[in-house]
């Protein structure tokens, strides 16, 4: 018995061969999706290349970046991405935060009643999608519009989605609605997670709610917040079905946003790969720059 | 303070139970409030287009039916959907995912948890990282080499590029689980004579059914909803995922067919909704686990 275990464990193999035989097959996954096409793209981007013409690709330098720079069509896309993150993150934040601060006490049915709160993350976007647009529809049926009019907040329906400035808000609204449990439950783990003896202590202090709130409670919470707040940023900028299946884009560009922008340039109309591979490396590279805050934090974290 | 709040003359008890009432309503009234939409799809997936028109609308249907879901299961419908074609390729094309990643990630996970090597913190935040990649800007040199590969309208030309979804997310949430358990575990397994395999295989797996469970919900949540990549891989009709085969067929059309396409809504939605129902548990765990540290 004592020999055979001696024996088994000199047959071990070494912790880097161990490693290295976990690891690899996620790696060359990861690299073949990810890495690969990435380092394509940014090639791609230097050169003319349209799918549709078969003239291949020829390099021309930067002119697809002097183009973009150059284009007005690109910075309002890029605009209006940081209306749509900036926009849905913000707004679920703050109802989120009042969402998890309602439910942090003891009431009936509180499993129950949480789990429900977090449905709609689960809904599938395009669902959700359809969901906005019969709720929002025009000119007759459309629910929000029955129930406006009929508190007499608008005087007149009102074509929520085809409307330049009321589709924005429109589409943040159905993008908040979905993705606002992950705020909530983070948000909430937070507060549970704060120590009861420094919130027994400000009480015993004579600290109001108010004060609490301020000088507990927002202190504890200020890394998860950070995090989910930063996380939900880095995925909204990436999101974009519920605008694509509601507006695709519209009216007048008025919510096409920087993935849409590089949807429609690469794989409607002209195919033109080369420019859309430009928009994506500017894109690329806000991104990244964010990543990087994320993971510093993490990893700061981590110890 | 239990025993003040039976008193009826102690005010201060009874300013708190009735705050405490009124904050229990306000709770039931955001709910009621915040899951209304999907209330009104299935009310309105029960109606047929008269009613669903009517002024002022109904809240429960008057003369419920179900000729919207015959007619989107048996394809019926205007448009001549193969709706079940797509519950079809959508449940492979999930599970399908759902196993390779799990394969993939759980002995990387593995590693990045309990095996020491060199470079591994880099490697680490490479994963991190990789998950946050523009996905639009990946998916323009993977159709061209899979349009090359004739791998577009298959199965795998669509499961391979949502392992770039999935893959980094649930290697680093699996890592989150993997760190939760103790050490004293593995030693335990080395004093057994057990070689580093079956120290993995016994000790750890057995261990981390929330968090594979966890991991496999996500993933599948993840590829139940993914839309612009489906939308571009499955070009042809009969290999595409719900989310693309329905906006194909619901928008776009002359008259929109309401009641059908929340029914389609409805059945799209049941699946999520039922691992929801029985795992609802992990999966909220399983996404605050990584976040607080306690």
């Amino acid at each position: 018995m004592h020999t055979e275990r001696t024996i088994r464990r000199g047959e071990d193999i070494s912790d880097r061969l161990f490693a290295v035989l976990l690891i690899l097959p996620a790696m060359i996954v990861i690299i073949l999706v990810i890495i690969y096409p990435l380092a394509n793209a940014i090639y791609t981007s230097f050169f003319r290349y349209f799918l549709t013409d078969g003239l291949g690709m020829n390099f021309i330098g930067l002119q697809n970046y002097r183009r973009m720079l150059s284009s007005p069509e690109f910075w309002k896309a890029f605009r209006h991405t940081l209306e749509y993150v900036g926009g849905t993150v913000a707004l679920e934040f703050v109802i989120a935060f009042a969402l998890a601060l309602l439910v942090n006490t003891r009431f009936p049915l509180k499993n129950l009643i949480n789990s429900l709160l977090f449905v709609p993350w689960i809904i599938p976007s395009v669902v959700v999608a359809f969901i906005a647009r019969f709720l929002f529809f025009d000119p007759f049926h459309g629910i929000v519009n029955v129930v406006l009019k009929g508190i007499g907040m608008i005087p007149e329906f009102i074509p929520w989605l085809k409307t330049p400035d009321l589709a924005m808000p429109t589409v943040i609204a159905a993008t908040t609605w979905k993705m606002l449990p992950f705020m909530f439950v983070m948000l909430y783990a937070g507060l549970q997670a704060i120590p009861r003896e420094e919130i027994e202590a400000a009480k015993i202090d004579g600290a109001n709610s108010f004060q609490r709130f301020l000088h507990v409670t927002l202190p504890n919470m200020r890394e998860i917040i950070t995090l989910a707040t930063i996380l939900e940023f880095i995925w909204q900028f990436q999101y974009l079905t519920i605008i694509w299946t509601t507006t695709r884009g519209g009216p007048i560009d008025r919510t096409t946003t920087l993935p849409i922008l590089i949807y429609r340039v690469s794989f409607m109309g002209s195919l033109n790969m080369g420019y859309a591979s430009t928009v994506g490396v500017f894109w690329l590279v806000f991104l990244l720059s964010f990543s990087i805050i994320y993971v510093r934090f993490v990893g700061r974290r981590e110890g | 303070m239990k025993s003040d709040s039976r008193r009826p003359w102690n005010t201060a008890g009874l300013v708190k139970k009735s705050l405490r009432v009124t904050r229990f309503c306000l709770i039931l009234i955001v709910l009621i409030l915040y899951l209304m939409p999907i209330y009104w799809m299935i009310s309105t997936s029960f109606k047929l287009q008269p009613e669903i028109f009517k002024l002022p609308p109904t809240l429960i249907p008057e003369q419920p039916t179900l000729e919207n879901y015959i007619s989107i299961i048996t394809g019926t419908m205007a448009s001549a959907i193969p709706f079940l074609v797509y519950l079809k390729n959508s449940l492979l094309v999930a599970v399908f995912t759902v196993t390779a990643t799990l394969l993939l990630a759980t002995p990387a996970a593995y590693a990045f948890s309990r095996v020491p090597f060199a470079g591994k913190r880099r490697l680490i935040y490479f994963v991190l990282v990789s998950q946050m990649l523009p996905v639009v800007l990946i998916l323009i040199p993977l159709y061209r080499t899979f349009m090359r590969l004739r791998l577009l309208s298959s199965y795998p030309g669509l499961v391979v590029p949502y392992l770039m979804l999935t893959l980094p997310f649930s290697i680093w949430m699996l890592k989150g689980y993997f760190d939760s358990i103790p050490r004293e575990l593995d030693e335990a397994a080395k004093v057994d004579g057990c070689t580093k395999f079956q120290a993995m295989q016994r000790v750890i797996l057995p261990n981390v059914t929330p968090g594979l469970t966890a991991t496999a919900i996500v993933t599948f949540i993840m590829a139940w909803d993914e839309f612009i990549i489906a939308l571009t891989i499955m070009d042809d009709n009969l290999m595409r995922t719900l989310p693309v085969g329905m906006i194909q067929s619901f928008v776009g059309q002359f008259s929109v067919k309401w009641g059908e396409m929340m029914a389609a809504s409805v059945v799209t939605t049941v699946p999520v909704i039922i691992i929801f129902i029985f795992l609802s548990k992990y999966l909220i765990g399983g996404l605050t686990a990584g976040a607080v540290k306690g």
